[in-house]
């Protein structure tokens, strides 16, 4: 009978005491034999790899491969995070709606707020109610601007940077 | 009979075990959505608050515009180090400000500026990958987001509050005070000594692990030394000689010798093509 709480009390722990995982983010990595980018490569890791932290070293974990087969080794934290990763197309796809309306509705009211008597932009910097003037035209464009289709890919790949 | 306890206790510990690990997965599953629609607030806050600071940063230099080759060749070279970096949901952007003085600006959620002095500077696409790699690593670890709008850690229930009400956040009231304070950050106080240098790290690895020369950002610092355009820099940022000493310890930790693809002839050619031949 003790036999069987010893082994239920370890089954508990089992499902209770989960272990710290983290996903890799970054587009290309890879598993190190040791904590420096220096040392040999045991294998590559994909974007959303599921990874067991082992250890921690500065900016360095030592990691398991959660999947079939998978290996330890090292790999920066800086490459990883403690949720999955999602694209920022993917992400405001899902939440859409959500966003557009909480960023307009909040956008909305700090601009009310922020124009305060009809008083434009300028004149709240010149009146000292903003210390900085904000140009939004130039923010826009920025916001605006777009590589073409594939233009990352090509620069990497005929820059040698794969 | 005892036998008959124990079949019994097996099949009961088996069934429990197996139900315990069917409520894991199916929590595992409600948890993974929670946390991407956490992930998706957090973000749209974040960027909310860096494009007013990204704004006003415009606003304060200008942005240039005058050469759509150097704007669209810094954006080339940001997008490669932002691929590698640890935050796949932001969408990265880089503009170029018209201003002489050597550096480089980061606001929360993505918005990245470099100066055309120092566009003037750098000397190869390597550096170039360098200083931008710096500015990821500060967006990515939130250097001057956590400081200006400290993060709250939201409990599922609170989340869940949160998007019942169609994303409201307590951000609204006290967005103009992150702002000035993120401004105040960028051009008089700094985001502190320990930032900058973990800054330099995150930069190095970015940059490396990007195919680009580890040493490049090392050969910045130390040529901005010896500059007479960075009187912002130097108020800003931890001297040039304790950045040179933590990068030069952090360098030899990790192996790093010069990259041989640091001279490659495509590199030089576009990078010169993009930034030199009087483009600025």
């Amino acid at each position: 009978m003790r036999m069987f709480l010893l082994v239920f009390a370890l089954g508990i722990q089992s499902v209770w005491a989960a272990p710290e995982i983290v996903y890799v983010q970054a587009e290309k990595t890879a598993l190190k034999a040791g904590p420096q980018m220096a040392a040999p490569t045991i294998g590559p890791l994909v974007r959303g790899e599921e990874l067991e932290v082992l250890e921690k070293r500065g900016v360095w974990l030592r990691v398991r491969q959660t999947r079939s087969g998978g290996r330890e080794g090292w790999v920066s934290k800086l490459f990883t995070s403690s949720h999955k990763p999602v694209g920022h197309a993917t992400l405001s796809q899902e939440v859409k709606v959500s966003l557009e309306k909480a960023s307009r509705r909040r956008e909305s009211s700090y601009s009310v707020t922020a124009s305060t008597r009809g008083l434009n932009a300028d004149e709240r910097v010149r009146g000292g109610r903003e210390l900085f003037r904000a140009d939004y035209d130039a923010l826009k464009k920025m916001e605006a601007f777009k590589l073409q289709e594939g233009a990352v890919r090509q620069f990497r790949k005929s820059g040698n940077l794969e | 009979m005892k036998k008959l306890i124990r079949i019994v206790s097996v099949i009961t510990l088996t069934s429990g075990l197996l139900n315990a690990g069917c409520a894991q997965q199916s929590t595992q599953k409600e948890r993974d959505e929670m946390d991407r629609r956490k992930l998706s607030q957090q973000v749209d806050d974040e960027v909310m608050v860096g494009r007013q600071i990204a704004a006003r940063l415009l606003g304060h230099f200008g942005a240039y515009e005058s050469s759509p080759q150097a704007l669209a060749y810094v954006n080339l070279v940001g997008q490669v180090i932002a691929s590698q970096s640890g935050r796949p949901e932001l969408q990265f952007r880089f503009g170029i400000l018209n201003v002489d003085a050597i550096n480089a600006y980061a606001c929360p959620g993505g918005f990245i500026f470099v100066t055309k002095g120092l566009l003037k500077t750098v000397k190869s696409e390597a550096e170039l990958a360098a200083a931008l790699a710096h500015e990821v690593a500060h967006v990515n670890e939130k250097h001057m987001y956590n400081e200006i709008a400290p993060e709250k850690e939201m409990t599922s229930s609170e989340t869940l509050v949160r998007l019942m009400s169609r994303g409201k956040s307590d951000i609204g009231g006290n967005l103009a005070t992150m702002v000035d304070g993120g401004m105040k950050m960028l051009l008089e106080k700094g985001l502190g000594p320990e930032r900058e240098q973990a800054g330099d790290r995150a930069g190095v690895l970015y940059a490396a692990a990007a195919g680009y020369d580890p040493l490049a950002l090392r050969d910045l610092v130390k040529r901005m030394e010896g500059e007479a355009h960075t009187p912002n820099i130097g108020k800003t940022h931890p001297p040039f000689g304790e950045r040179i000493a933590q990068l030069d310890k952090f360098i030899a930790d990790n192996g790093f010798s010069k990259s041989t693809k640091a001279g490659s002839a495509v590199l030089n050619k576009r990078f010169n093509e993009a930034l030199r031949s009087g483009k600025l």
